[in-house]
């Protein structure tokens, strides 16, 4: 009689589509057990497809049903679920992406993907408000170089070489108009941040960008300064600060 | 990051025997809007996991105002892979949040090896098997503190090798752990046309003591070749066979809340609170006999 481990091992490969062999432990009893099986293999990618459709609207419209349920059942054979809940699905998917359409005219596919996860994981974390910073305005006049923001944790940061939301704006609902894009506007920097009753998204300048990336990585204010000096040549420093703290995403600040 | 939580009131769970409906993200809104009156709501465990937004908000809102059962899918109870501990923490937090009347899953496996196919497989019931699952159950609901209800499940095949019956087999996981069974009229309806199994039998086999809570559902019908299979899409309305196969289980396990399932091809919240009016005629007509 097979193990249980063992039928487990051979029924699991069967419906992600990895082996092919005799099952004598099923009865066929009208059907073949190829055909019994396949039900179950059919449930696997019908069930993991319409799951990826849910956490990735924007490019099911953009790169059509077909094409994006192919995407999805390849993913799944490399990237089968690695969890009793299919909300988790789907993190990999724009490496997987960008590994199939880099240098190709969908390459722009794989930001979608990583907006439209980044929004997904946004909208299932808390908010986080701004505070304690009565006292910000005299530290920035003397305390630079011991000065850190604390990024709140439900915000993600997105750079794109196209103009990604434009992209995902125009297609991430059927009622949005759809006009052309100019896929070589060139980079853009997206911010996904979780306000407390929606998912904001928007585009934001090269020096906001930077600086946010700054202190989330741990920056000063000072050395901050110096990043964004080093790579946006001529940007007012204070007027990118005031613009980033105005987004209510630095949600405390700490000396040294 | 230290925040708030937004949990309901928590009253100690309990839920009329009555019919309820399963919560799903399309009827939230206007559940909440309009409170329409049904016994109680279901919630498929795994959609409420997240620490925020707007399905488990929409939830914990409406626990104010329904019983609840939480009803999971993805614990992969018969899987031979250990039991994914962050995913029973997960539903752990869950239950505390929303105190609900019963938790419940399934008699079937989903993974092995890490690998999942988020689907409910059927097990061999053979003596491995059941040792197997008597384990996990007591793992699980030791881990839970509380008992937990064990639904059967609609298959497409059967195993060579099963040795013993499906009735008994759940009957001695019931009196091996002290779970609770949810019996599915549909599943048993479904397993009838496709494997020839009694369903009658099946319901008078199984102690009523045990039985905490039932399910109705729809199926689709598929032909392969010259044969016909059911599939338990849960996306039409419950067919005559199963409702009068669900006033057999009436009689033999009394009224007992009920719940209507529907999962694809939702339809409007008025057809599924008309099916579940269907089904409290069902339970009314139990209690006047009782009474």
């Amino acid at each position: 009689m097979i193990s249980l481990l063992d039928l487990q091992r051979s029924f699991l490969g069967y419906a992600l589509g990895d082996t092919v062999g005799a099952r004598p432990w099923i009865v066929a009893n009208g059907l073949s057990t190829d055909q019994r099986l396949r039900i179950y293999r059919n449930n696997a990618v019908v069930g993991f497809e319409k799951a990826m459709q849910a956490t990735f609207p924007a490019l099911v419209r953009l790169g059509g049903i077909d094409w994006f349920n192919q995407m999805a059942q390849a993913y799944q054979r490399v990237n089968p679920s690695r969890s009793g809940d299919l909300n988790d699905v789907g993190g990999d998917f724009p490496v997987f992406l960008a590994d199939h359409l880099s240098g190709g005219e969908y390459e722009y596919f794989s930001d979608v993907a990583l907006l439209e996860w980044s929004y997904q994981q946004c909208l299932c974390e808390f908010p986080v408000s701004p505070k304690n910073f009565d006292q910000l305005g005299q530290h920035l006049q003397e305390d630079l170089s011991q000065l850190r923001f604390q990024v709140a944790a439900p915000t993600r940061a997105i750079q794109s070489n196209y103009p990604l939301f434009e992209i995902w704006n125009q297609n991430r609902s059927e009622r949005e108009p759809r006009a052309p894009i100019d896929l070589r506007r060139g980079t853009s920097r997206v911010l996904v941040i979780r306000r407390t009753d929606h998912v904001e998204v928007r585009e934001v300048s090269a020096p906001v960008f930077t600086l946010l990336r700054a202190f989330a990585a741990g920056s000063t204010v000072l050395e901050a300064a110096g990043t964004v000096a080093e790579t946006c040549r001529g940007v007012d420093f204070s007027d990118a600060l005031t613009r980033l703290l105005g987004l209510g995403v630095l949600v405390e600040f700490q000396l040294n | 990051m230290t925040m708030a939580s937004h949990d309901a009131t928590r009253v100690p769970g309990s839920i009329p025997a009555s019919a309820g409906i399963g919560l799903r993200a399309q009827h939230q809104s206007e559940l909440r809007n309009s409170k329409p009156a049904v016994g109680w709501l279901e919630a498929h465990s795994e959609n409420y996991f997240s620490e925020a937004g707007p399905h488990i908000e929409a939830l914990l809102q409406l626990r104010e105002h329904y019983g609840l059962s939480l009803h999971g899918v993805g614990l992969s109870l018969g899987s031979t892979d250990p039991i994914d501990r962050t995913h029973l923490m997960k539903l752990k937090r869950l239950i505390g949040r929303t105190s609900p009347a019963f938790v419940s899953e399934h008699l079937s496996w989903g993974s092995v090896d890490g690998r999942f196919v988020n689907d409910l497989l059927p097990l061999p019931y053979t003596q491995e098997s059941l040792a197997h699952m008597i384990c996990r159950v007591d793992q699980v609901q030791s881990a839970l503190q509380r008992t937990i209800l064990i639904e059967h499940i609609s298959s497409y095949l059967q195993y060579s090798h099963s040795e013993i019956d499906e009735s008994a087999f759940l009957t001695e996981l019931a009196r091996a752990t002290g779970c609770g069974l949810l019996i599915d009229i549909n599943n048993l309806y479904v397993n009838e046309r496709n494997h020839g199994v009694d369903a009658r039998r099946f319901i008078d086999s199984i102690p009523p003591a045990v039985v905490r809570e039932m399910h109705l559902a729809g199926h689709s019908s598929n032909r392969v070749d010259q044969s016909e299979i059911l599939i338990d899409t849960h996306s039409a309305p419950v067919c005559e066979a199963v409702w009068a196969l669900y006033g057999h289980a009436i009689q033999r396990f009394g009224a007992l809340p009920t719940l209507i399932e529907w999962d694809s091809d939702i339809p409007s919240l008025d057809v599924l609170l008309g099916e579940a009016h269907k089904a409290q005629s069902f339970l009314g007509a139990a209690h006047d006999i009782a009474a």
